[in-house]
């Protein structure tokens, strides 16, 4: 009796062995299922790490962030206006049909069609085809970031989406959440090919066998996907040897992965700014900058990164992180008590007030718990919060609706640049351009919106930064919203899995690239 | 004639209580979706409730109804499964506390059952993956394993993976429950061995073994299957954290995702399901209570 019952265990130990060892299959979990194959349907990062895996783009970030050419060979700036690409001759897609220009030119009108990257893609006119593997993206105006587009344009099979699926809705369609042909049926040129899909629980994927990168030294023949939503289960998973891979990795789990024998940590600085955005419309006490100036000097974002964010963020002075062409090394965080109350005397507002405030409570790390530490450091200026968190479906909503005086919003530059933070949250917001769409302090400086304008124009990169420094600096003064922190990246992984070889700064793995050692 | 006439009451209320539990879901409905209750009052709602159909969700553009049988298999096997670590644990637990009432060891489990009662689902979860998971690496933290399918029906139980995948969230499920079985039926037993047919049987000398089996624990399973009636639903409602931590693709965590994607659909039809559910288990349970009890059963007949 007692013998079998020390063999059970054993044997369950062998099995789990058994799977550890076979190292060809990667098992990774995320915190979230991308929600469609379809790499223009939701903006978002879930959807770019899973197209780099199904698709190519034309170029592509390095991990040390310089630019790569991927389906593109080579590429040159004819004009102000005009990069021409040339594409690689030996590309198939997954339902074998070559990769041309005329993939490029489809791609990029079903990208400009897209209710989510249509914004992004906004500045590119057009792709003109020059022969069957030279295409030419044009802008309507000098660009300087042509070439962070093209990291975002993924080739997809012209050929395959022709025609009607058995709903008989066209197969090029893109639809929001509608289940579209596209979002369930992948023929890219990427590393590899989806083999088994259910959604929200695990998505099986194969390396291509006629992947035209031969130089990649990747050796992942397989990998799964599972979302595991719970950060504890992650984690658990992970130290249990049920899993290779997992991100993110919540702060307080941190020390526990780093000191396993078997488990490495890779954490690196981020590039995605949390902020408060403090909403002008609905306040006429905020319109005040000494009201503003207050709020940002009460707010002891240091005290936010070290404490509740265990260190896992950089406090923020201003919207780009260190690295970025509008990064000023003086714009630093500016926590100030004996300030922030004097200030709000000569405002007027000596004995406070009341906000409302509402934040997610499920989309950036710590958010609820950074909202709450924000009511108790407003309450020091007499400012009296009323705070509502939300999960993340909720809330995009009333965020949408700028229902409410403060708001926490993250974001992370689509172009990886410093212009896209100011266009989305700084500038006037204009439906029309979706200039200052996720801008929901509704803060309006002209002067703002000239700089970044001609910045976009500006070729010449010495003074395209001092334009986008300016801009960091008038929002800094203007107190236009609060800097809390840049948040970090973190990935779990069992040794023998170096993701920081081929992680970039946007959080995505290049895991066709990994090379796993055998354990 | 009187048999009907119960029967046909039950039913009665048990759609009164439906169309109730439907209002307070089309409410549900309002509050998280509004869009959706704008253009439908309450009276279209039930009646395509009872019609059977609980519409569509607006995630994955299914129906309903059918989103959750394909979920429920899995919940149902952890429900089983977790309800027959409890039987197995709290019969020669209770009759062993019962007989030696003042045992050492009888002393200790009554102490740890106290533990295992005031522990929330999450925490005794957690300390299980901790141990048998992260530090013994016995077995496996998350999913449901391997799956064969029988007919439509994907079931875990036929396969080794399925049975390791299942233990952990089955044990983290029976703990919060055994404590309270295990009270119950050692209270039952020992005031059944004081009552006089036990006195009686004694003393004409039937052995203790077919006292205790026979005469102690089929008159002490009667509270118990009233009790395991009543407490389907604390297991439904522990099903949906202990699904969670353990990524169980069940019927709760589809719950908790309804929730957060602001499903409102499928979150309504899902507390109507619930309260089907629920109500399917309370009559399984009075139906069993007339089979261990037949004197109850014929008192119902006159």
């Amino acid at each position: 009796m007692t013998l079998s019952w020390l063999r059970y265990p054993t044997l369950l130990c062998l099995c789990l062995l058994g799977t550890w060892a076979s190292a060809n299959t990667l098992r990774v979990a995320y915190d979230a299922d991308p929600v469609s194959l379809d790499p223009y349907e939701q903006l978002s990062g879930g959807t770019l790490q899973l197209a780099h895996l199904l698709y190519d783009p034309l170029i592509r970030w390095t991990p040390k962030q310089d630019f790569e050419g991927r389906l593109a060979t080579a590429w040159q700036r004819l004009d102000s206006r005009t990069i021409r690409f040339n594409l690689r001759h030996d590309v198939t897609f997954s339902s074998g049909n070559p990769m041309t220009a005329l993939d490029v030119k489809w791609s990029l009108l079903r990208a400009k069609s897209s209710p989510d990257f249509k914004g992004i893609f906004k500045p590119i006119s057009q792709a003109r085809v020059i022969d069957s593997h030279t295409v030419d993206l044009i802008t309507e105006q000098p660009y300087a970031l042509l070439e962070n587009m093209a990291t975002q344009l993924f080739v997809m099979d012209s050929l395959h989406y022709q025609g009607f699926d058995h709903n008989q809705r066209a197969k090029d369609a893109v639809e929001k959440h509608g289940h579209s042909y596209a979002s369930e049926h992948a023929s890219g040129t990427g590393p590899y090919h989806v083999t088994q899909r259910q959604q929200g629980t695990l998505l099986k994927l194969t390396r291509n066998p006629v992947y035209w990168d031969h130089a990649s030294p990747g050796n992942v023949q397989h990998i799964s996907l599972t979302p595991i939503h719970d950060s504890a289960t992650r984690s658990a998973a992970l130290l249990a040897g049920d899993l290779d891979l997992i991100a993110p990795v919540p702060p307080i789990d941190h020390y526990r992965i780093n000191k396993h024998p078997y488990i490495q940590l890779f954490t690196r600085s981020g590039a995605r700014l949390i902020s408060l955005q403090m909403n002008q419309q609905r306040r006429p006490e905020l319109q005040d900058i000494r009201v503003r100036q207050a709020i940002v000097h009460a707010i002891n974002n240091k005290g936010i990164a070290s404490k509740i964010m265990r260190g896992f963020a950089t406090p923020a002075g201003q919207q780009s992180p260190p690295g970025y062409q509008g990064h000023l090394a003086s714009l630093a965080p500016r926590y100030d008590l004996a300030l922030a109350q004097k200030l709000m005397q000569q405002a007027g507002y000596g004995s406070g007030f009341r906000l409302s405030m509402i934040a997610p409570n499920n989309r950036y790390v710590n958010d609820a718990k950074i909202a709450q530490a924000v009511v108790i450091m407003l309450a020091k200026i007499n400012i009296k919060v009323d705070l509502v968190t939300m999960p993340k479906a909720q809330y995009w909503k009333k965020y949408d609706q700028a229902s409410s005086d403060l708001m926490m919003l993250g974001w992370h530059s689509d172009t990886e640049d410093s212009a896209n933070f100011s266009e989305m949250l700084a500038m006037c917001r204009n439906p029309d351009s979706g200039y200052g769409r996720y801008n929901g302090g509704h803060y309006c400086n002209p002067e703002v919106d000239r700089l970044v304008s001609a910045s976009a124009k500006q070729t010449n990169l010495k003074k395209r930064t001092q334009m986008l420094q300016q801009v960091e600096q008038i929002l800094y003064q203007d107190a236009a919203f609060v800097p809390l922190h840049w948040q970090h990246l973190a990935w779990g992984a069992r040794k023998g899995i170096n993701i920081k070889d081929v992680l970039t700064v946007m959080n995505i793995p290049y895991l066709a690239d990994l090379v796993v050692a055998q354990p | 004639m009187n048999n009907v006439a119960s029967v046909l009451s039950r039913l009665i209320t048990s759609a009164l209580i439906i169309i109730l539990v439907a209002m307070v879901s089309y409410w549900v409905l309002g509050l998280i979706s509004p869009d959706e209750t704008r253009n439908l009052n309450l009276a279209q709602y039930l009646l395509q409730v009872v019609s059977g159909d609980l519409g569509q969700s607006q995630f994955y553009h299914q129906a309903n109804l059918q989103l959750v049988l394909q979920v429920l298999p899995a919940t149902f096997e952890l429900v089983l499964v977790t309800s027959l670590l409890v039987v197995l644990v709290v019969i020669p637990l209770g009759l062993f506390t019962a007989i030696a009432p003042q045992h050492k060891l009888a002393r200790s489990i009554m102490a740890v059952s106290l533990i295992g009662i005031s522990l929330p689902v999450f925490l005794t979860g957690s300390i299980m993956v901790y141990f048998f998971a992260v530090e013994l690496n016995w077995l496996p933290t998350f999913g449901r394993g391997t799956t064969v399918p029988i007919g439509s029906w994907q079931s875990g139980l036929l396969t080794v993976s399925g049975w390791q995948h299942i233990m952990l969230p089955a044990a983290t499920l029976s703990l919060a429950l055994l404590p309270l079985f295990l009270r119950l039926l050692r209270a039952e037993l020992l005031q059944v061995m004081q009552s006089n047919p036990v006195r009686l049987a004694q003393a004409m000398g039937i052995t203790p073994w077919r006292i205790w089996l026979f005469y102690g624990l089929r008159n002490a399973t009667l509270p118990m299957i009233t009790m395991a009636g009543l407490q389907f639903g604390t297991l439904m409602a522990y099903t949906i954290v202990a699904e969670s931590l353990f990524q169980w693709p069940g019927a709760g965590s589809l719950f908790m995702q309804a929730i957060n994607r602001s499903d409102g659909p499928l979150v309504s039809a899902h507390l109507i399901l619930v309260a089907i559910m629920f109500l399917s288990v309370s009559a399984i349970a009075d139906l069993a209570y007339g089979l261990f009890n037949p004197p109850l059963a014929a008192w119902r007949r006159q």
